[in-house]
């Protein structure tokens, strides 16, 4: 579980909160994309290229960690969504958040069901990896 | 209809300016000459007659100055060379009067020779020859003359004899009279207009009259004045000014001023050629000895004039002679008014020209401007009536500025049952991709509702097969039905926020297990809230565009939402809630949609709305998760109630596939029950017909 690399991947000035996202190759096939800051309507693009990416390289598994995201409104909920459907079989999609506004957003549009979302980053880990040495 | 006024005006211009040029083509070489033509004769006549005067004329006056100096001069003598000076004076004037009137009628002719500039200078030529001819008749004249005046010679001389220089002057006379005979028939006019020979015979007659009047000093002068202004007006200061005189001289002056003149008749040639002025044959008579350079210009014309004349005269044809006529009576300011009215007809050809263009591509552009609004008006902006029955209605709209307009969507309308149906949703994507997203989620879900199922139903049934459409885009959406009969208000979201109630707490709908937005491939529909409304109260459905704009930093949120709600005056409009947003936000970075119902109480009831029961529909696969338990902790459901109920659950959804759980809140604790809904029924008969094909 050591991190492979450190890449900030994009930055996005979305407002007035800036936005990091960054990049962790883990064992296992299995990426991390950390994201720092507020997922809007201009910051979700970035989320969206860099899923994009990960999914054009093979089968990954990804962990995307929200812990400090403070807000994700519909769009990036919609970046999410489609990821998740893209995924391939026998890969998953995780997601790390704890923060109660954000956990909120994904209840009342009901996304709540559709993702597994975790408190923190080694229990999404956990899952993912799981399911990586189940295939495996 | 820009086009065809376009088509029909613009033919109509050219048309007059191809008239006005073809009339203008045809006519100014004509022209020339027809407009000099008659002025030809008099002029050439003039120029003989003032070549022959000139030595004479220049002559005279200085003899009479002579005259006056010597001793022997009588009295009478003195008088007649008074009285002939003031009659010269007065022939200057006249001269000069008609000279500046020939002045006129040159520039006309000028104008109209500049046309042709080629013929210009071939009658340039000939006129000149022609005026080397009777420069060389005149000179002739002028020696002849002073030989037979004799005396005269010796003008200067003081002490010459009276008699001898009457004689000689009477003899000059004669031959002058006889001379201009000459002349005149030699250049009678074959073609001249009647106004033209009018003119002419005026002119035969003043000079009759003049010369039987005056004196013999001022005959030749004033002859020379009618005939041929600009020659007498050379003539005359000559006469009176030179002091030379003596007959002798004028051989080589004559010379002299020849050389002049044709020194400046190859320059007027060629200033002819370039600015059409042919003043060329003016000169032949220079009038003498000083004239050569001075009053020259509209003599010259004429003389120029004069050559086309000939030729016409030489091919007479019939339709040139009817339009050289035609054009010789009409009038210099006519032609101006024909020349500003081609201009302003090319002008309004040329802007008739452009503003067809414009006007086409502006209604092109109005054509699709048009397209675009009205697509957006029947994708977003329905026209609400105020009222649908007991409700007052309302719904604004406030497009972000930017790349996220669009996507925001409502509806209101009544249903057969006498209910009424809201629907506001916001489709994923933003601009012209979104809109036709927004037209589909719209109103195939307001066919299911007016099909008369339930909100719920509604999403459930829909969502399957606005997903097929959708392309990867999503659409949450908030559908509701009002009962005015119960005063029941049903709603169902999919991944959209839950209408306000003015009245009820906003966190009192339970969130958890709320049903994802269509297209994101989950099922969906599986949620429903019911509120009873016994009084009056404002019920507000929005998008999150107006839950996320930003004040101070943060969202604007729902709990200040609810309070500008609460704020706003009775009877407010959905426009006012927006304007208040606006009023409190300082960024909207999304689309703002809100639609108001606005309900009535009945009279005394002061009651606020409360939620009457939450439905939640489960299957087999969301039985086994945690959300399920915490709905029903969500709705007050006790622990060991909750397990029986999912056990309960479990049990029917072997059987259907599925089963609906309804909650009923309640001051003593909520009570859960599993309730038949009208799709179990088709879900079953689905899930067995699957199983006759896998078996």
């Amino acid at each position: 579980m050591q991190a492979v690399g450190d890449t900030p991947d994009g930055a996005a000035a979305g407002g007035s909160i800036d936005f990091v996202i960054s990049q962790r190759e883990l064992p296992h096939a299995t990426t991390v994309l950390a994201v720092e800051g507020d997922l809007d309507l201009a910051s979700a693009p970035s989320l969206k290229w860099a899923l994009a990416d990960l999914q054009s390289t093979g089968k990954h598994n990804v962990v995307v960690d929200l812990s400090k995201v403070g807000f994700i409104d519909s769009t990036a909920l919609g970046v999410l969504v489609g990821a998740q459907r893209a995924m391939d079989k026998g890969v998953r999609l995780a997601i790390a958040c704890a923060e109660e506004n954000v956990l909120r957003i994904f209840e009342l549009t009901g996304l709540d069901g559709m993702f597994e979302i975790v408190p923190t980053l080694e229990d999404a880990l956990g899952y993912v990896q799981g399911s990586a040495t189940a295939a495996g | 209809m820009a086009r065809r006024s376009a088509s029909l005006r613009f033919p109509a211009p050219p048309t007059c300016l191809a008239l006005a040029l073809a009339i203008l083509g045809c006519v100014l070489p004509a022209a020339a000459p027809a407009g000099a033509a008659a002025k030809q004769q008099k002029s050439t006549a003039g120029e003989a007659r003032s070549g022959a005067p000139a030595g004479a004329g220049a002559d005279q006056p200085a003899a009479a100055k002579a005259t006056a100096q010597s001793e022997g001069e009588t009295k009478h003598d003195a008088q007649a060379q008074r009285q002939a000076e003031r009659q010269a004076a007065q022939a200057q004037r006249d001269a000069e009067r008609n000279a500046a009137q020939a002045q006129r009628q040159a520039d006309q002719a000028q104008r109209q020779a500049a046309q042709g500039q080629r013929q210009v200078e071939r009658q340039a030529q000939q006129a000149q020859r022609q005026a080397e001819r009777v420069q060389r008749r005149a000179d002739r004249a002028a020696q002849q003359l002073t030989r037979t005046s004799g005396g005269q010679a010796q003008a200067d001389a003081p002490g010459a004899q009276t008699a001898a220089r009457g004689k000689a002057q009477r003899e000059r006379e004669r031959e002058l009279r006889r001379r201009q005979r000459e002349l005149r028939r030699e250049r009678e006019p074959r073609h001249e207009t009647r106004k033209q020979r009018e003119a002419r015979e005026a002119r035969e007659k003043t000079l009759g009259s003049g010369s039987g009047d005056s004196g013999a000093v001022s005959q030749p002068a004033a002859a020379v004045a009618a005939t041929a202004p600009a020659p007498a007006a050379a003539a005359a200061p000559s006469a009176a000014g030179s002091s030379t005189g003596a007959s002798n001289a004028s051989g080589t002056s004559t010379r002299r001023a020849s050389a002049r003149r044709a020194a400046a008749r190859q320059r007027h040639a060629r200033r002819a050629g370039s600015t059409g002025t042919p003043l060329v044959a003016a000169l032949p008579i220079g009038a003498g000895q000083a004239a050569a350079g001075t009053p020259v210009p509209a003599r010259t014309h004429k003389a120029t004039a004069t050559r086309p004349s000939h030729r016409v005269a030489a091919k007479p044809s019939q339709l040139v002679t009817t339009v050289t006529r035609i054009i010789g009576v009409i009038p210099t300011a006519l032609w101006l008014v024909i020349g500003a009215l081609g201009l302003l007809a090319a002008m309004f050809a040329v802007s008739s020209r452009v503003a067809a263009r414009r006007a086409r591509r502006l209604a092109r552009q109005r054509e699709e401007l048009l397209e675009d609004v009205g697509l957006l008006q029947a994708a977003l902006l329905p026209e609400l009536p105020a009222r649908l029955g007991p409700v007052g209605t309302s719904a604004a709209y406030r497009p972000a500025s930017g790349p996220a307009a669009g996507g925001d969507f409502y509806d209101v309308f009544g249903l057969e049952s006498g209910s009424l149906a809201v629907i506001v949703g916001d489709v994923s994507g933003h601009g012209r991709d979104a809109l036709p997203h927004t037209t589909l989620v719209r109103f195939t879900l307001r066919a299911y509702l007016e099909a008369g199922l339930s909100p719920r139903e509604t999403l459930r049934a829909a969502a399957p097969v606005l997903e097929r459409q959708l392309g990867g885009s999503f659409a949450t959406v908030v559908i509701a039905a009002y009962d005015p009969r119960e005063r029941r208000l049903t709603y169902a979201c999919a991944g959209h926020p839950h209408p306000l109630l003015t009245g009820l707490d906003e966190d009192a709908a339970i969130i958890a297990c709320s049903a994802p937005p269509i297209g994101a491939g989950r099922r969906t529909g599986t949620r429903q809230t019911v509120v009873s409304i016994p009084g009056a109260a404002a019920v507000c459905f929005y998008t999150d565009g107006v839950v996320e704009a930003r004040t101070e930093g943060e969202l604007f949120g729902t709990s200040r939402l609810a309070r500008a709600l609460d704020g706003l005056p009775a009877h407010a409009s959905a426009a006012e809630l927006l304007d208040r947003v606006a009023e409190l936000t300082e960024r909207r970075p999304d689309d703002m949609a809100a639609c108001l119902l606005d309900i009535a109480g009945p009279e005394g009831a002061e009651q606020a709305p409360f939620i009457e029961s939450e439905e939640l529909e489960l299957d087999a696969q969301e039985l086994q998760r945690p959300r399920p338990r915490r709905f029903l902790a969500a709705a007050g459901v006790a622990d060991a109630e909750a397990d029986a109920i999912l056990a309960q659950a479990r049990g029917a959804v072997a059987l259907q596939g599925s089963v609906l759980l309804q909650v009923r809140p309640g001051a003593e604790g909520a009570t859960a029950t599993i309730i038949q809904d009208n799709l179990a029924p088709l879900r079953a008969r689905a899930i067995a017909r699957s199983q006759e094909v896998a078996l």
